[in-house]
């Protein structure tokens, strides 16, 4: 886990607009390619006054699309954003139907790890069962039927897949089958 | 009196209210004073239809209110940038040509910690902030104006008043350079895109700043026009409920968002 200072990435405390975010996402880019594939990258936005859509829109949802894609192995949580920032960035989460891990870092860890943006209950039901279990799959979630939920193992593979595809848990592949491990 | 004065006594209602029938070339004054959002459009509109670069608001025959004078005073858009006058509670920037400009930092850094220091809570002040910048930002990515835009803004206890301008191709033009939206017809239709979430004209994303501005006013008292081409588009929450208008006017250059919010509730509905 790695985290980057926001702060120190941009040298600002107001970033704001589309052209904010254009200028600063190769720095970000940059930044992030610098930590090892498959990284969980905490993106800290303490010391950051402002933060707006549009910011978020050209930087941390360019990155988050980039790693949904395959292009860029990396999983995201951010961190320290003040309430203004959180409405900004849930904001264009929303519209865009992406999701981020919001934690808190104490300790060179993160904890009370959230999701941010709109995720069914089906999928924070199964977010939340990888998280308690830290690692699980989709054998593991069926047998011990998490959540009280009454789904097949085929229907926890296509749960499980999707939070990966969202970049929500990593996927490791252990035999013949995959284990899913929280980020945090 | 000829047809292209208008008397500004009603200027504040010519603004936000009444149905803006005419656009003013030249005014009088019978001693009141103009809106900010009104003073930020006449300094548009004289600098399009100047005749006399050396005298751009020749046309303009009286400046009594000290907004005015400021919009005057800051001779946009002859100069860009560094163009920074402040009257009491009114500032007015001339807009640099770029947003990664020191000077423009400092000016919105002034601007949150006057907006935190005449009462507003810390995370409205951020949030009013952003939208200005994302205002802003607007002229930047979308005029194509050979100038820059003008930022003027007023705060009072409690009170923010802001207007952003610029003499670029105006959102019909500018929405029409993606495909998706080539359908647009009229600067009505613009406007009413242009305010949704994700719209822009990059194929690409973007589109948030409308969504960043009507988030700060969300819990706010108020009024915000976006006018350009021939329509203007109004929200009002000077109410108890939230009401939305289109009005049909003269064609006018650009684009003129202009703002007016308050943690209070107006006199009326107080009573």
């Amino acid at each position: 886990m790695t985290r980057i200072a926001v702060r120190a990435v941009t040298g600002r405390e107001i970033l704001a607009g589309k052209s904010d975010g254009m200028r600063d996402f190769p720095k970000f880019l940059d930044t992030v390619e610098q930590t090892p594939p498959g990284d969980t990258v905490v993106l800290d936005w303490d010391g950051i006054e402002i933060a707006t859509a549009s910011y978020f829109g050209a930087t941390l949802v360019a990155l988050l699309r980039m790693a949904m894609a395959g292009e860029l192995d990396r999983y995201f949580i951010v961190t320290n954003l003040n309430k203004t920032c959180l409405d900004e960035l849930k904001l264009v989460l929303e519209f865009l139907g992406l999701v981020v891990l919001l934690g808190d870092w104490k300790g060179g860890h993160i904890r009370n790890v959230l999701v941010l943006g709109t995720l069914e209950s089906p999928y924070v039901t199964t977010l939340e069962a990888v998280q308690k279990l830290v690692c699980a799959s989709a054998t593991e979630l069926h047998q011990g039927k998490h959540g009280g939920a009454v789904i097949g193992k085929t229907g926890w593979i296509n749960r499980l897949s999707n939070l990966h595809r969202l970049r929500l848990i990593r996927k490791e592949r252990v035999g013949r089958e995959y284990k899913f491990h929280a980020l945090s | 009196m000829g047809e292209n004065v208008v008397q500004i006594r009603d200027i504040e209602h010519f603004h936000w209210q009444l149905s803006e029938s005419e656009c003013p070339i030249s005014f009088s004054s019978n001693g009141g004073g103009i809106s900010l959002a009104a003073a930020v459009e006449l300094a548009l509109i004289a600098a399009h239809r100047r005749d006399n670069p050396s005298e751009p608001h020749a046309k303009i025959r009286v400046a009594r209110n000290s907004i005015w004078a400021l919009v005057k005073e800051s001779r946009w858009p002859l100069r860009s940038g560094c163009a920074n006058l402040r009257d009491g509670d009114s500032t007015v920037l001339v807009l640099p040509t770029a947003a990664d400009d020191p000077w423009w930092t400092q000016r919105i850094s002034t601007l949150l910690a006057d907006l935190t220091a005449n009462g507003f809570p810390s995370h409205l002040a951020r949030s009013l902030t952003g939208a200005v910048i994302e205002m802003v930002d607007n002229v930047w990515l979308h005029s194509e104006a050979p100038h820059p835009g003008l930022l003027a803004y007023q705060i009072r206890r409690r009170k923010l008043a802001f207007s952003v301008i610029d003499a670029g191709v105006g959102m019909l033009a500018s929405l029409k350079k993606n495909s998706s939206l080539r359908y647009l017809s009229s600067s009505m239709e613009a406007i009413g895109k242009a305010v949704e979430p994700g719209v822009s004209r990059f194929e690409n994303g973007g589109g948030m700043g409308f969504p960043s501005l009507f988030h700060a006013l969300a819990s706010l008292w108020g009024t915000a026009r976006i006018r350009s081409g021939e329509a203007a588009l109004m929200l009002d929450h000077t109410g108890e409920e939230r009401s939305k208008e289109s009005v049909y006017l003269p064609p006018l250059p650009g684009v003129h968002v202009s703002v007016r919010c308050a943690l209070d509730p107006p006199s009326h509905f107080r009573q």
